[in-house]
């Protein structure tokens, strides 16, 4: 039997009106053990109290299902294409194109000068990807370089162009996160990220790769495609591609590495 | 892009879809679009199982932003979270089409989904017609309780409500009614 204090506590919340609230501590989980039991007693003994508790668990199942409802219409109305690009581009633009090209040969009319006298032009041939290259090289321990192919030197940029390019599938690959320094073959924890690996049939690169706005390229001529794994170290902050057991990094460039 | 979603780091992401912010809502839901699609595509879907998979996947992921089930996950990311929840509904819907899932790059994560599917009772289309007749305020502070989980202080603030305990008595007067014509509801049929 309930206590004396709990029935007169349980009789006093439906007093005070609170029923909506008990309910609901009931119906997600919120009584003590004892209300509870004190609960679940009223509910065997009080039909109208049963029917008052189906009904607010049928409205509240209502309000959800027209709450979804409302959702599900405006997630239908979000449009998922892009929209196209315009293509008549204002007469302004073209003018401000047109002003931008006068200017630059201007300053390379300038330049042009200072290049042949042997000082060098303050404009000059700067190669960002190389520049990323050559910082995470200096980010691998010593120890550690001699290890093929972490970062291959014989870069090309990237210029194929469709007919040279036929895509042989497109697959969603985990990245894992690994403990250790990263450079062995630690242990895979849990997945944090999603790449997409592109197998590209190409005339030109039979065994290379690319990484790209979140695209990782292999290049190949093997119908048999090679399985890829992807890992990344939080520590160091870097994303690896396995790959015939060897391990590269992935650094967002439109060059073309070899493998 | 809108510029709010371009400054909000993951933690403004899901606190602005908790707080219901369309907007932020609309650009994740772009921007993950693809990645589901491919997955799918790649296992035996088409484009337009994607679609509906994904709609219903966002829902899901919305509804565990909310009612907390999503911040039991352990360094997964948002995007890690809606792919993961994606996958395992077309597999659901694999298994359910009889056909046995290839996975190219199979995985298993331990994933927190919340999903609660039961059968529909007999009287609950007319219940849901008949509750959204009621007044706005009163649907509004319900749904917000019961769907999106706000507190009664929350509410208070939307609603320009002077308290939560005001938004509360409100709130307990909008169910009374509500229940008054879901018992009605239920009489007729049993």
């Amino acid at each position: 039997m309930p206590e004396k204090s709990l029935i007169d506590s349980f009789k006093r919340m439906i007093e005070e009106n609170n029923i909506t609230d008990l309910i609901d501590r009931y119906l997600y989980g919120g009584l003590n053990e004892k209300e509870l039991n004190l609960f679940e007693e009223k509910l065997r003994s009080d039909e109208i109290f049963r029917q008052e508790v189906e009904a607010q668990k049928a409205v509240i199942k209502s309000i959800q299902n027209n709450a979804k409802e409302d959702l599900r219409n405006f997630i239908k109305g979000i449009s998922l294409e892009e929209k196209p690009k315009n293509k008549n581009i204002s007469l302004l633009v073209k003018l401000s194109v047109a002003a931008t090209i006068l200017i630059l040969i201007s300053i390379g009319i300038v330049l042009k000068d200072d290049i042949f006298k042997g000082d060098k032009p303050i404009i000059s041939n700067i190669d960002t990807t190389k520049i990323i290259h050559d910082t995470l090289i200096q980010t691998i321990p010593e120890n550690i370089k001699h290890i093929a192919n972490i970062i291959p030197k014989d870069t090309t940029y990237n210029k194929l162009n469709q007919s040279e390019n036929k895509i042989y599938k497109t697959i969603v690959v985990p990245v894992k996160e690994i403990g250790g320094n990263g450079f062995g073959f630690a242990e895979e924890t849990t997945t944090i990220d999603y790449i997409f690996v592109r197998y590209i049939k190409s005339t030109i690169y039979k065994n290379n790769y690319s990484y790209f706005n979140d695209t990782l390229s292999i290049y190949t001529d093997n119908k048999k495609l090679k399985e890829i794994k992807i890992q990344y170290n939080r520590s160091k902050k870097i994303y690896y591609f396995i790959i015939d057991k060897k391990k590269y990094v992935l650094v967002n460039s439109e060059k073309i590495h070899s493998l | 892009m809108t510029k709010k979603y371009q400054h909000l780091d993951e933690n403004g992401i899901i606190e602005a879809i908790k707080n219901n912010d369309r907007d932020v809502f609309t650009q994740v839901y772009k921007k993950y679009y693809n990645v589901v699609k491919y997955f799918i595509i790649q296992n035996s879907g088409k484009p337009e199982d994607a679609l509906d998979i994904y709609q219903e996947g966002m829902i899901t992921v919305y509804e565990n932003i909310c009612n907390r089930t999503y911040a039991k996950q352990e360094g997964a990311s948002l995007k890690t979270y809606i792919y993961s929840v994606c996958r395992y509904k077309w597999m659901n819907e694999l298994r359910n089409r009889k056909k046995i899932p290839t996975v190219i790059n199979d995985f298993e994560d331990k994933i927190f989904i919340e999903e609660t599917t039961t059968e529909p009772m007999p009287y609950e289309q007319a219940l849901n017609e008949t509750l959204r007749q009621m007044g706005e305020k009163c649907r509004e502070i319900l749904k917000l309780f019961y769907y999106h989980k706000y507190t009664m202080e929350q509410i208070a603030i939307k609603l320009n409500y002077k308290s939560g305990n005001v938004a509360k008595s409100k709130k307990e007067s909008c169910m009374k009614e509500a229940k008054r014509i879901a018992r009605e509801i239920i009489n007729r049929f049993i």
